[in-house]
């Protein structure tokens, strides 16, 4: 059968098509037998008797559904006839599905893939180790070597990440507290006098303290030439916009 | 009393309700017989006068296939042509002959079949005692006015196949 059947593994045989032609005259007895028989051990995985007795020879067409089952459990098959009656026209075929998913690293979209990547390199000492180019899967080693160093990165990253957030939330905290503190010791009349005489003692405030005023009679300046002093209306109108406003506003607490 | 009567009233009514409901059934009947041409027939012209089905004659036999799934409950019936369904016009008579036999089976007791059918006029029977497929092969020939050759044209005759519930 393993000449039969395509050798690809997670092969299984799901039907067996036959057809053949029984010649025999129809007052004799004859069997048709189709039998497959286990790869490994005795007994048969599949077999099936066509019973011709007293009936005239034909053609015939038949399709098994069997118990889906391996293609490399299915051993030697044959059809024969006994009694009467000669074949021809022989055909048998098997109907089988491949699971492309036997064998999961032969296919990336395999559901299981990843941990049969993962045991191969676990098998193989290419976790921490380095693979050879002739490695059958020496990309796929690569790639997850790749992923792994990104992989650690991110963590990485995100350790640090949150570390320099936690230790700014902690300066904001600081900050916040040293504030506070300082506001306490601001309203302190005695911490006052002290910070205005480390002011005055800075020589900041020495510019107001030594100015010195010189005596004497500071005259008008400004004269008027006709003796009248016009009515500033555009002033004047401001004010009473002014005045409206504060009605305006004033009145919404009358209420 | 007036209560008494209103309140026997009121349980009353729900009860007459429900004395009369149409509870419907509902059912599919799938077919377990059925009929299909696998090879449709196709006539040689072997002769001026003859159109025929054989492949002796350079024509294709009709392949009906017919899948019982309940044995024992159906017979099939075949008519082959007595005439054409379409062709030019044909101003003399038109000789008949056809044929069914059992062609492949799905089961070995089938082959029985042929020795069981009965045959009349254009019309072969066949009794399915045994469920699963069986090939039927139908021939027809014509032969134009003894022996007078045929117009030119297309010709077509039709088959009728059938699945009769015993």
């Amino acid at each position: 059968m393993l000449s039969v059947l395509p050798p690809e593994a997670g092969l299984k045989v799901q039907g067996v098509y036959h057809k053949y032609t029984v010649t025999k005259d129809t007052d004799t007895n004859a069997t048709v037998s189709i039998v497959n028989k286990y790869s490994v051990g005795e007994g048969n995985i599949y077999e099936r008797h066509d019973n011709w007795d007293q009936i005239p020879g034909n053609t015939k067409i038949g399709f098994d559904v069997v118990n889906p089952s391996l293609g490399t459990s299915w051993g030697a098959g044959s059809i024969s006839s006994t009694g009467d009656a000669t074949l021809s026209d022989v055909t048998i075929a098997y109907n089988y599905m491949y699971d492309t998913c036997a064998i999961p690293l032969t296919d990336p979209s395999c559901p299981t893939y990843k941990d049969a990547l993962m045991k191969y390199l676990l098998d193989n000492g290419l976790i921490n180790g380095q693979a050879d180019i002739n490695d059958p899967y020496y990309d796929e080693w690569l790639k997850f070597q790749l992923e792994r160093k990104a992989d650690i990165k991110e963590k990485e990253d995100a350790k640090e990440e949150k570390k320099a957030e936690e230790e700014k939330k902690e300066s904001e905290i600081e900050t916040a507290l040293a504030v506070a503190g300082a506001a306490i010791e601001m309203a302190d009349p005695t911490r006052q006098m002290l910070m205005m005489v480390q002011m005055a003692s800075a020589g900041t405030l020495d510019v107001y303290y030594d100015a010195t005023i010189e005596g004497g009679t500071y005259n008008e300046t400004i004269e008027l030439t006709d003796g009248i002093i016009i009515d500033n209306f555009k002033a004047l109108r401001n004010l009473a916009q002014d005045k409206n406003h504060n009605i305006m506003v004033r009145s919404q607490y009358d209420k | 009393m007036d209560i008494k009567t209103i309140t026997t009233l009121v349980f009353l009514m729900p009860a007459s309700a429900a004395l009369a409901v149409d509870s419907p059934i509902g059912g599919t009947v799938a077919p377990k017989c059925s009929v299909w041409t696998e090879t449709t027939g196709v006539y040689g012209h072997p002769l001026p006068y003859k159109l025929s089905t054989l492949p002796a004659d350079g024509g294709v036999v009709a392949s009906i296939r017919v899948d019982v799934a309940q044995a024992d409950y159906y017979k099939t019936r075949f008519t082959h042509p007595a005439s054409f369904s379409s062709s030019p016009t044909l101003t003399d008579a038109v000789a008949w002959t056809g044929s069914t036999v059992v062609g492949v089976v799905g089961v070995a007791g089938m082959s029985a079949y042929e020795a069981a059918k009965v045959t009349y006029n254009n019309v072969t029977e066949f009794n399915m005692t045994l469920a699963g497929s069986t090939w039927f092969s139908v021939a027809s020939t014509a032969s134009y006015g003894s022996t007078k050759s045929l117009p030119a044209g297309n010709y077509t005759a039709i088959i009728k196949a059938e699945c009769i519930a015993k």
